[in-house]
């Protein structure tokens, strides 16, 4: 009986990977003179709805490129060249992670406006409010202002102008600071009703400089409303539809990914509030569940059935 | 790029003099670009492994911080970053991967294969990184341990033992 060169893979991987390992089908490289076949996983996502609590909705997330196995032409077993199990399993792991990392990313670009509208944002990012008033008012700021300063302060506020000249809310002149390209812009869509400059400019800022107010001004306080808004928006996206939970279930989710006597924790009736507060999240009938305007924009920005790294 | 500034910067080095076209085939580089973990069949091939001093390349999938690139920086190690610009008229993003060569003062230095000698803030640079979720291939030079003697034995009978299989069979 002729063997196929997909036989031996999959008996292969069979042998080698358990269940949670896939092999997808094999290609002839000429130049080798091997066939080689990617390893993947569909890795079984559990989703759960308070609205049927007896029931588990199961997905599927499929992990491409976990690594492959090689075998030569003559599709001989001992010419198997594959990656182990246990790099399988630690690529495996650190894309889990790498896709939760994606799928925050897009919750926090959806949902910037109503995070910029949170205490949190509003307390820790003063620094914007008061250039941006500064600004709304004078047109100008001075280098001679700022100089005025004790040393500490002044360059604080000068890192924050450089970050709002990176996003062209700022431009630098001859002088001073003044209003940059975007200013008009994010200027125009605060005239909308129940809108100001300042939650505007704090939620464009929220939506392309996350990673750099948490790595390089080190703010990180917004990182506890961002980590209980992706504890609903992750499953709610896999779910691929709103989904309700009670308090417990947040807290249930909340004790598992970071520990009961986490600060987060201790901290989720707060900042549930606050998402409910400014419409991240809505509250019926004790049931949390997400605002379908967000929860649509964030679809938009992610894949979340399948992951691999890109390519450049 | 990496292995020309090895070549400038190391005394009697001997590196692999390859075209683009010769790397592109190692690294299976397709239309819609490479794989990071594609960077590491580089390793096999015998110009880069027998290359002085040694060159390694190490990709591992995780989210990579700033702080990483500044310790290969100081390390003379110039790690590829994958990041997204703009094509020259300002219309369209498109991914691709560029040598770090510096980050001092806010700003990130690198050279791109497509638009030479470049610099960003480093708050520009991170939001164009995380959008390639962070990859980053680290090169390890001069780095790489001799294989001792036992190690080059453990090989030989290896494929000593396939041979002989081979030819039971």
């Amino acid at each position: 009986m002729e063997v196929s060169a997909k036989t031996v893979v999959k008996t292969y991987v069979r042998h080698h990977y358990g269940n949670l390992i896939s092999v997808g089908e094999p290609r002839f490289n000429p130049d080798e003179k091997q066939w080689v076949a990617e390893l993947l996983s569909d890795y079984p996502r559990i989703i759960h709805d308070d609205r049927h609590p007896g029931e588990r909705t199961l997905k599927f997330l499929t992990l491409r490129r976990l690594g492959t196995v090689k075998v030569g032409e003559s599709l001989s077993p001992n010419s198997i060249d594959a990656t182990t199990r246990n790099d399988c399993a630690v690529t495996l792991s650190a894309y889990l992670k790498l896709w939760q990392e994606r799928a925050n990313r897009a919750i926090i670009k959806a949902s910037s406006d109503n995070l910029a509208r949170t205490n949190s944002a509003q307390t820790f990012l003063g620094k914007i409010g008061v250039i941006v008033s500064r600004l709304e008012r004078k047109g100008i700021i001075f280098d001679k202002e700022i100089d005025n300063f004790p040393e500490k302060e002044a360059s604080k506020i000068r890192r924050y102008l450089q970050l709002l000249e990176g996003l062209e809310i700022v431009e630098h002149r001859e002088y001073g600071y003044s209003y940059g390209n975007m200013y008009a812009e994010l200027s125009h869509e605060a005239q909308k009703p129940n809108v100001d400059l300042n939650t505007v400019i704090l939620s464009y800022i929220i939506k392309n400089r996350y990673s750099a107010l948490k790595e390089t001004f080190k703010i990180t306080h917004l990182e506890p409303v961002v980590h209980v808004d992706s504890l609903y928006y992750r499953p709610a996206l896999e779910a691929d539809e709103i989904i309700y939970w009670k308090y417990e279930s947040f807290e249930h989710h909340c004790n598992m990914l970071y520990g009961s006597g986490s600060k987060i924790s201790f901290r989720l009736p707060f900042i549930l509030g606050e998402l409910v507060n400014v419409q991240a999240l809505k509250y019926e009938d004790n049931l949390y569940f997400g605002n379908d305007a967000l929860w649509k924009q964030m679809k938009k920005e992610v894949d979340m059935s399948e992951f691999s790294l890109p390519r450049a | 790029m990496i292995f020309m500034f090895i070549q400038d910067t190391s005394k009697d080095s001997r590196v692999p003099d390859f075209d683009l076209e010769r790397i592109g085939k190692i690294i299976e580089t397709m239309e819609e670009g490479t794989l990071p973990q594609n960077i590491l069949n580089l390793n096999r091939v015998r110009e880069v492994s027998t290359a002085r001093p040694s060159i390694e390349f190490e990709q591992k999938p995780s989210f990579h911080s700033l702080d990483e690139l500044a310790i290969e920086i100081e390390a003379r190690q110039p790690p590829i970053a994958w990041i997204w610009s703009y094509d020259k008229e300002k219309l369209h993003k498109f991914d691709h991967a560029v040598v770090i060569t510096g980050v001092e003062n806010g700003r990130v230095y690198y050279n791109d294969p497509v638009f030479g000698k470049k610099d960003d803030s480093t708050d520009g640079f991170l939001t164009k990184w995380d959008d390639e979720d962070r990859v980053l291939v680290k090169v390890k030079i001069g780095k790489k341990k001799e294989k001792m003697l036992d190690e080059f034995l453990n090989g030989f009978n290896k494929q000593k033992q396939q041979v002989l299989t081979k030819e039971g069979s």
